[in-house]
């Protein structure tokens, strides 16, 4: 494509921020022939899954304006050793971690698509539970993926061995013995692993919480849910090797991903990136209805948008989150916030490998640690939400040789504030350092109360502008991001067919 | 299972500003020696690529070309991961192209990997009558940001149009360390194989 100007085109589709959805959906229409110009009011790519330098992130903290994140507090520590922050430059630090299921569509679509030969994919190893209450001295709680795991675990007793075996039996469905019949459909988590037939102690319960990735207390866990988030971790496990069922993508997994997407898209040269620039103001040609019966003028069907940067663009279509698009359209923007919750992103000193060791070589870039409700002290009460602390190592490339990354989160709700994050971290440092290695220090903090998707929202798609529905990244890459960019592609393109793969010149 | 040896890769990139003829020198450099007939753009090819036999040694040269990204500026970080060698390309009839030329280095030193090869291209030769930088400032400027080699180019009547590339190799070559495969991260993890070619061994749920 050769024009020398935004408006001497009319785009196929302008596209407002370079998040996950955005740059999958820019990629495909890009692929599909559709002449695409992509936004990002941000000067970096990835919007929520971007990874920022120290610089950057420091930014990030204090722009409290556009995104949904409150009380941002960002902290440096100086360490005594002098083993701390090195240059802004030597960090990406992604917003989340990014953890994608080896059986995750997206991971196929990508290799379908051929865009997985431009990442590389790094094992994320092991799920553990750290109960604040145990000894120090004792080892973290690896949760057991594997029958042989099971009946190696000296902590536990037979009778428990084969009770835990067949509960997962129960869950996972192997052998066709779907036991979960519907009388658990309304039991919780908790009350599955405690009746009769199983009466599993609190650390099992745990264990099986820890696969789930909920950030509610087994107790209110739906059993269904977590009967098809475990299942989803038993059935990603081993399919690209022993041991491990999910991996994130090196320099920082979903900002990388977002910039292959993104180069995918400009190499078709039907795709134009234009960074530090939104839209200010979109007019539609023909949006207002006709109420007196006589036909609308046959005005220019095009969309017309007042760009920042001054610029007056022509097109066919308009994708962005409600954040990234001007108030001025109408969207059914939710008053209900969804469930908040308290994140936080740390700097490490120290590569906390406990963590990361695996059983099987090579070591993995990445683990979770639950820690469960009621295990964390905070000024005058317990956590009454369970935390998970994801480690991500220096072979990430998010940070140098010798450091990790930790991103912590809590849903907000009784006594869980956020507070009880650090001292979560501080113990599980701790328990980390119970071996040779001295303990992890915190050089870097930023904390942050977000909301995560209130109820999925049918965003309307007026007048062909299409309004993706908001979305917080959490623990891991959810599947139903591939779905919500498919329905804004088959939108535009109309059909599915041949997304991201096919290349129409 | 023995396999054939490998071909060592060498990922080189070019950048610079638009106009500059980034892309021109590239199809010249690659069609020359692969398609002498002039070749139509492959829609949505990331790179281009160039097998050579150096010292009985196999490589795998792989040409990434800016994608049009470099118009506002917006190449991302990605982009730069892993690069052995960068060609930096301005035009010798346009000012302002040469007098952007310290921001493309400065990105180079930002996000392309620690000790990476810069090569300073001044291209557009065949264009004397409108030159409008003067040799000896491509010289000066190739120095001030350590690139190993400066060269003027026409990828229009081929002149010097492979020096570029074919120093770049060389460099990468003679430069210890230079083609270590990860010099920025200390690569311990190994990459998973996510297109299952490799078969998972083991694994799976036992139970």
């Amino acid at each position: 494509m050769n024009i020398e100007a935004l408006d001497e085109t009319v785009w196929d589709a302008v596209i407002a921020g370079t998040g996950l959805r955005e740059s999958l959906l820019a990629a495909a229409l890009a692929r599909a022939g559709k002449k695409v110009l992509h936004l990002d009011r941000n000067p970096y790519y990835g919007d929520e899954y971007a990874a920022l330098s120290l610089d950057e992130l420091e930014a990030w903290a204090k722009d409290t304006g556009s995104g949904r994140r409150t009380s941002v507090q960002y902290e440096t520590h100086h360490t005594p050793d002098g083993s701390g922050l090195q240059k802004s430059r030597a960090y990406a630090i992604s917003l989340s971690p990014g953890l994608i299921y080896t059986a995750s569509p997206i991971l196929s679509l990508l290799v379908k698509s051929g865009l997985h030969e431009a990442l590389e994919f790094l094992k994320f190893g092991g799920w553990f539970v750290h109960d604040a209450e145990t000894p120090s001295a004792d080892p973290l709680k690896r949760v057991p993926n594997s029958r042989e795991d099971i009946f190696n675990d000296k902590t536990l007793d037979p009778r428990t061995k084969r009770v835990v075996v067949r509960a997962l039996k129960s869950m996972v469905g192997l052998e066709g013995s779907s036991a979960t019949n519907g009388t658990s459909d309304r039991l919780s988590l908790q009350e599955y692993l405690e009746q009769s037939s199983f009466r599993l102690p609190p650390s099992i319960i745990a264990a099986f919480a820890s696969l789930t990735l909920s950030h509610d207390p087994p107790n209110t866990i739906p059993f269904k849910e977590a009967e098809q988030a475990i299942k989803r971790h038993f059935d990603s496990l081993g399919r690209f090797g022993a041991g491990f069922s999910a991996v994130i993508g090196r320099y920082g997994s979903g900002s990388e991903l977002v910039q292959v997407l993104c180069r995918a898209a400009a190499v078709t040269g039907n795709s134009v990136y234009v960074l530090g620039n939104e839209i200010l103001n979109i007019q539609n040609g023909n949006s207002i209805p006709s109420t007196s019966g006589v036909t609308t003028e046959a005005a220019d069907p095009h969309i017309q948008l007042s760009l920042q940067s001054g610029d007056t663009i022509q097109t066919r279509h308009v994708v962005g989150v409600s954040s990234n698009l001007p108030t001025n359209i109408p969207t059914s923007r939710s008053t209900l916030e969804g469930t908040g919750y308290w994140m936080s992103i740390y700097v490490i000193s120290g590569s906390l490998e406990q963590a990361l060791q695996t059983e099987e070589p090579p070591p993995a870039a990445g683990a979770v640690a639950y820690i469960p409700a009621g295990s964390i002290k905070g000024h005058d009460s317990l956590n009454t939400n369970p935390i998970y602390v994801v480690v991500h190592g220096s072979d990430t490339g998010e940070c140098p040789d010798g450091q990790s990354i930790l991103y912590a989160s809590m849903k907000v709700g009784g006594a869980s504030e956020g507070e009880f994050l650090d001292s979560a971290v501080n113990s599980l440092l701790q328990k980390l350092a119970s071996g040779n290695s001295a303990t992890g220090q915190i050089l870097l903090s930023v904390k942050f109360r977000t909301y995560s998707d209130p109820e999925p929202l049918v965003p309307p798609s007026a007048n062909n502008i299409h309004v993706l529905p908001d979305h917080t990244p959490m623990i891991d890459i959810p599947d139903l991001l591939v779905e919500q960019t498919m329905e804004v592609y088959e939108k535009i393109v109309g059909t599915r067919a041949g997304f991201l793969e096919k290349i129409v010149s | 299972m023995s396999m054939p040896e490998r071909p060592t890769v060498i990922k080189a990139l070019l950048i610079g500003p638009s106009s500059s003829g980034k892309t021109s020198l590239l199809k010249r450099y690659v069609d020359d020696v692969f398609e002498p007939d002039d070749t139509t753009t492959t829609i949505g090819v990331d790179f281009r690529e160039k097998k050579l036999t150096i010292n009985k040694k196999l490589y795998r040269l792989l040409l990434h070309d800016t994608a049009g990204q470099e118009r506002f500026r917006t190449l991302t970080s990605s982009y730069y991961r892993g690069a052995h060698g960068i060609l930096l390309v301005y035009d010798i009839s346009n000012r302002d192209s040469f007098l952007s030329m310290p921001r493309w280095f400065e990105e180079a030193e930002r996000f392309a990997p620690e000790g990476v090869i810069k090569i300073l291209v001044g291209n557009k030769t065949d264009r004397a009558a409108q030159r409008a930088v003067k040799a000896s400032e491509g010289e000066e400027l190739a120095k001030k940001y350590g690139a190993v080699h400066f060269t003027e180019t026409s990828a229009k009547t081929r002149d010097h149009a492979k020096e570029p590339f074919q120093k770049l190799v060389d460099t990468v070559l003679s430069t210890p360390g230079a083609l270590d495969p990860n010099r920025a991260v200390a690569r311990r993890a190994d990459v998973v194989d996510v297109s299952g070619q490799a078969q998972a061994q083991g694994g799976g749920c036992a139970c």
